[in-house]
C-alpha cells in the first residue's frame, strides 16, 4: 500500500519535478529567502488565523508531537518489576488497566484533549497548511519565475562571486529565519554544534576508517578548557573571583583566543589516542577512545577547582548564531581542505589498507596524528561553544551518552561524507528538539532509528559520496576543477 | 592499617572482581565467535538483575530459582537479540554490528526506564539473609562468600562446556575459522545461539548477584558495569575466557585497591574509574593485545 502511495505521489510531481530539473541552488536559495521574508510579515497573523498560539516550532514539527507529551508507558511493565514502595497484587490486570489507560490516553491525543490541547490530527492537518502556504508554495513560485533568469546570471559569474553570492544568501536566510533569539537560534546553534562534532568524528572514523567512541572526551577537555580561561579572564564569578583583564576585551578576541586555546586543549588530549593507534587498530583503539572519555570525566570529576561533579556555573553567555556560524564554516573548510588534499589521500589510504598505504609511501604514523589532532581540536572548539551557550558546564553531560549522539549521526551521514555528515546532524538536531516532548521515549526512538538504519541501509544516507550542489557555474568558471580531475586521470591512466 | 582491613579488601575485591569476570565472560564469548563487540551485553545484564525482582518480589521465589529463572529468560532475551539485530548484519561491515549493537544497549536501557519506570529496585529482605561469620578472628559475610564461590563454579562450568563437550568444540573451531568450519557440518546458527544463551545467562546470574551485594537497581546500572567488564574483557585479551575471569578479577582488585590503600595519601574513592582506565591505557599500549590476546598476523 506504501509503495502504492508512493507511486501516486511521484506521478503527481512528476511534471513539477521535470521542470526544475537543472534549477540552480541559488534559485532554491531566493525562493527560502521570500518564504522566510513573508513568514517575518504574516507569518504570525497566519498562524493566529490557524488557531495557533503563536508560530509553529520549527516548522511545526515540535507542535505534532506536543500532543503526546503524557503517554505514560512505565505502567506496562512497572507492576512486574515492583520497586518496595509499590503494592502489588495482581500484576497482569494492573498491567493490564494500565495499557487500557494508556490506549485512552492515546486515543485522546490523537483527536481531541480539550479546549487548550488540540489533538494530533487537528495539529497535523493546520501544521501542513502552515507549512504549505508560508513555506512551500511561496518557495515554488519564486523558483519557478526566477529560474530562467537566474540561471543566465549564474553563467556570466566568476567562481569568487558565485561562491560569494551563495553564501551571502545562506546568511541572510539563516539570520532571517533563525535569528530571534528565540528556540529557533538555540536549535541552530546546537545544530552548528553538531555539524562541528559529526564532521570531526568522521574524520577519524570515516576517512581514516578508525572506529572513535569517545569524542564527547575531547568535548569536554575544550568545554572545560575554555570556560575557564574566559572566566578567569573576563568574567566576575563566584568561583574564579574578579577579571584579570578588562571584559570588554573578553569579545570578540578573548571568545575567538579562549576557543582556540580549548580546541588545542583537546587537541593534546587528543595524542592520548593517537599515540595508541601506533600500535593498535580497530577493536582494541576503539577501547582507548572510550578509556580517555571515561578518564576525561573522571578526572573533571575530581578537580574541586573546576567544581567537581557539580559543574561549573556562569560560563558568560558568548555564544550566538554568529559564532556558531563562524566556527563551524571554518571547521567545515579545514575538514574539506585536509580530506581533498595529498594528505587526505594518505588519510583514505589508511582506511583501505594500513600497511599497504605504508609501503606506498605514505607516512602513517604522521597521518593518525594529524587526523586524530584535528579531529579533537575541532572537537574541543565545539565544546567551547557549547560551554558558552549554556552558561553552565558539568562532568555529566559529556558522558558516553553524548559521544553515542555523535556516533549516530556520523553514520546516519554516511562514513566518509561531509555533506552526509552536515545533513545528518541537521536532521538529528531536529528530531532530538521534535522529540523533546516525548521526554524518555525520545531515547527509545533514536536507538531504534539507528539499529534500522543498521540493518536496511548500513551505508547511511551518503556513504562515501557527496551530495553534488548545483553552483549554476558556467563551464570556464569550473573548469579548474575539470582540468585537475583530467590531470589526475593521465596520471593514474584511465 | 590493620589486617582484618586487609581481608575486608581482598574479599571486596574478589567479589566485585567476579562480578566484572562473569559479565566479561559474554563479552569476550560472543567476541571470539562473532567478532562482535557486544555493547547492549551491558544492559543484558541489567535485565537479568530486573528479572530477579521480577522472580522474588512477584512470584516469590527464593534465591536459587529466582537466578535459574532469571537465567533462562535472560539467555531467550539474548537469542533473541542475535536473531533480530545481528542476525541481518552477519555479512556487512563489521562497524555496522558494532553500531548496531550500541543501539540495542540503549534501547534495551531507555526502553527498560520508560516501560517499568524510574523508581529504584531491590530485592526482599527474605532474598539472601546477610549473616557474618567469624572465622579465626576475620568476620566474614555469607553474601561475598556466596558470590565468589557461584562465579567461579559458574566460570568452572563454563570453562568445562568450552573445552570439554562437542559443543565447545564447535564453538573454538567456529572462533578459530568461522569459513571452513561451517563447511565441515557444524551449524554455524546454532553455535552462534549457544554462544549468545551462555553469555547473557552468565550476565543474568552477575545481575542477581550485583542486586545482592548492591541493592540499589535502576534500568542505568548496566551502563557503566556493563563498559567496565568490557575493558576486564579487553584486558585480558578479548576472545579468550581465561583471560576475561582474570581481566576481570585483576580491575576488581584495582579498583578496591586504590581506593582502600590511596587513602592515607588523599586518593578518594571519585579517583576509582579514572586510576582503573588509565590502567587499562598502559596495558594496551604495553600490550596491544591483551594480557592473553594472540596477536593475529596480518596479511597483506
Amino acid at each position: 500500500m506504501l509503495s502504492a502511495i508512493r507511486n501516486r505521489f511521484s506521478r503527481l510531481v512528476a511534471p513539477l519535478r521535470e521542470r526544475l530539473q537543472g534549477t540552480p541552488l541559488l534559485v532554491y536559495q531566493l525562493g527560502i529567502l521570500g518564504a522566510v521574508v513573508i513568514e517575518q510579515w504574516v507569518g504570525k497573523d497566519f498562524a493566529r488565523t490557524l488557531a495557533f498560539r503563536k508560530i509553529p516550532k520549527l516548522f511545526g514539527i515540535v507542535d505534532i508531537f506536543e500532543p503526546f507529551s503524557n503517554l505514560d508507558f512505565s505502567g506496562i511493565l512497572g507492576p512486574f518489576f515492583p520497586s518496595p514502595s509499590m503494592t502489588v497484587s495482581n500484576p497482569v490486570s494492573q498491567s493490564a488497566g494500565a495499557i487500557g489507560d494508556l490506549i485512552q490516553t492515546f486515543v485522546n491525543a490523537l483527536f481531541y484533549q480539550g479546549r487548550r490541547d488540540p489533538g494530533f490530527f487537528s495539529v497535523l492537518i493546520r501544521v501542513v497548511v502552515y507549512d504549505l502556504v508560508i513555506y512551500v508554495l511561496p518557495t515554488l513560485i519564486i523558483v519557478l519565475l526566477l529560474r530562467g533568469v537566474i540561471t543566465r546570471f549564474l553563467r556570466t559569474l566568476p567562481r569568487w562571486a558565485n561562491i560569494g553570492i551563495h553564501l551571502v544568501l545562506f546568511y541572510l536566510i539563516i539570520v532571517g529565519w533563525g535569528g530571534d533569539g528565540g528556540t529557533r537560534e538555540l536549535v541552530l546553534i546546537f545544530m552548528g554544534i553538531n555539524i562541528m562534532l559529526s564532521v570531526s568524528l568522521n574524520l577519524v572514523n570515516g576517512y581514516m576508517g578508525e572506529f572513535s567512541v569517545g569524542h564527547a572526551g575531547f568535548m569536554a577537555v575544550g568545554a572545560y578548557v575554555s570556560s575557564v580561561i574566559t572566566m578567569v579572564l573576563f568574567a566576575d564569578t563566584r568561583v574564579f573571583g574578579p577579571p584579570l583583564l578588562p571584559p570588554e576585551w573578553g569579545l570578540p578576541f578573548g571568545f575567538i583566543i579562549a576557543l582556540i586555546a580549548g580546541g588545542i586543549a583537546a587537541a593534546i588530549a587528543g595524542l592520548l589516542v593517537a599515540f595508541p593507534s601506533f600500535r593498535t587498530r580497530g577493536d582494541y583503539l576503539a577501547i582507548v577512545t572510550l578509556a580517555v572519555n571515561f578518564i576525561v570525566q573522571g578526572v573533571i570529576n575530581n578537580l574541586e577547582v573546576v567544581g567537581g561533579p557539580r559543574g561549573l556555573n556562569g560560563v558568560p553567555l558568548w555564544t550566538n548564531l554568529n559564532w556558531t556560524l563562524l566556527f563551524t564554516l571554518i571547521s567545515l573548510g579545514l575538514i574539506y581542505n585536509l580530506v581533498n588534499s595529498t594528505f587526505g589521500k594518505g588519510i583514505i589510504a589508511v582506511r583501505e589498507d594500513e600497511i599497504a598505504a605504508e609501503l606506498m609511501g605514505v607516512n602513517t604514523r604522521r597521518v593518525k596524528l594529524v587526523a586524530f589532532l584535528v579531529s579533537s581540536f575541532i572537537a574541543g572548539m565545539a565544546g567551547g561553544l557549547f560551554a558558552h551557550q549554556l552558561a553552565y558546564v558539568n562532568p555529566g553531560v559529556f558522558g558516553i551518552l553524548k559521544s553515542t549522539e555523535v556516533l549516530v549521526m556520523v553514520y546516519l551521514g554516511g562514513m566518509g561524507s561531509i555533506s552526509g555528515s552536515v545533513i545528518a546532524a541537521v536532521i538529528f538536531t531536529i528530531l532530538i528538539e521534535a522529540l523533546r516532548p516525548l521526554a524518555v521515549l525520545k531515547w527509545v526512538v533514536v536507538p531504534l532509528i539507528l539499529i534500522l538504519l543498521m540493518i536496511y541501509r548500513p551505508q547511511g544516507l551518503f556513504g562515501f559520496r557527496e551530495l553534488n550542489l548545483n553552483l549554476g557555474m558556467s563551464r570556464s568558471a569550473s573548469r579548474k576543477k575539470i582540468v585537475t580531475s583530467e590531470a589526475s586521470d593521465a596520471i593514474t591512466g584511465d | 592499617m590493620d589486617l582484618n582491613f586487609l581481608v575486608q579488601q581482598f574479599l571486596n575485591a574478589l567479589q566485585l572482581g567476579s562480578l566484572y569476570a562473569l559479565i566479561a565472560l559474554g563479552y569476550t564469548m560472543v567476541y571470539g565467535v562473532l567478532l562482535l563487540i557486544n555493547f547492549a551485553h551491558g544492559d543484558i545484564f541489567m535485565v537479568g538483575a530486573f528479572l530477579g525482582v521480577f522472580g522474588s518480589m512477584v512470584l516469590n521465589l527464593p534465591f536459587v530459582p529466582t537466578l535459574l529463572l532469571s537465567m533462562v529468560l535472560t539467555a531467550i532475551l539474548g537469542v533473541v537479540i542475535e536473531r533480530v539485530a545481528y542476525k541481518p548484519l552477519r555479512h556487512a561491515s563489521r562497524l555496522s554490528a558494532v553500531i548496531t549493537a550500541l543501539g540495542v544497549g540503549l534501547l534495551l536501557e531507555n526502553g527498560m526506564l520508560a516501560l517499568t519506570g524510574a523508581d529504584p529496585r531491590n530485592y526482599p529482605e527474605n532474598f539472601i539473609v546477610t549473616e557474618t561469620y567469624d572465622v579465626a578472628g576475620f568476620s566474614i559475610s555469607n553474601v561475598k562468600i556466596l558470590i565468589i564461590v557461584l562465579s567461579i563454579l559458574l566460570f568452572l562450568g563454563l570453562y568445562a562446556i568450552v573445552q570439554r563437550t562437542k559443543w565447545g568444540m564447535a564453538m573454538r573451531a567456529i572462533s578459530y575459522d568461522k569459513f571452513a568450519v561451517p563447511l565441515m557440518g557444524v551449524s554455524q546458527d546454532q553455535i552462534i545461539s549457544l554462544t549468545f544463551i551462555l553469555g547473557t545467562g552468565l550476565a543474568a546470574a552477575a545481575g542477581i548477584l550485583w542486586g545482592v551485594a548492591f541493592p540499589v537497581l535502576n534500568p542505568y546500572m548496566g551502563l557503566r558495569v556493563g563498559w567496565k567488564a568490557f575493558i576486564a574483557a579487553v584486558v585480558g585479551g578479548i576472545g579468550d575466557i581465561r583471560g576475561a575471569f582474570l581481566g576481570g578479577l585483576l580491575l576488581g582488585f584495582v579498583e578496591i585497591f586504590v581506593v582502600a590503600l590511596g587513602q592515607p595519601f588523599g586518593i578518594s574513592s571519585t579517583w576509582r574509574d579514572p586510576i582503573a582506565f588509565a590502567l587499562l591505557l598502559i596495558i594496551l599500549v604495553v600490550r596491544p593485545t591483551g594480557l592473553f590476546g594472540v596477536a593475529r598476523r596480518q596479511k597483506v
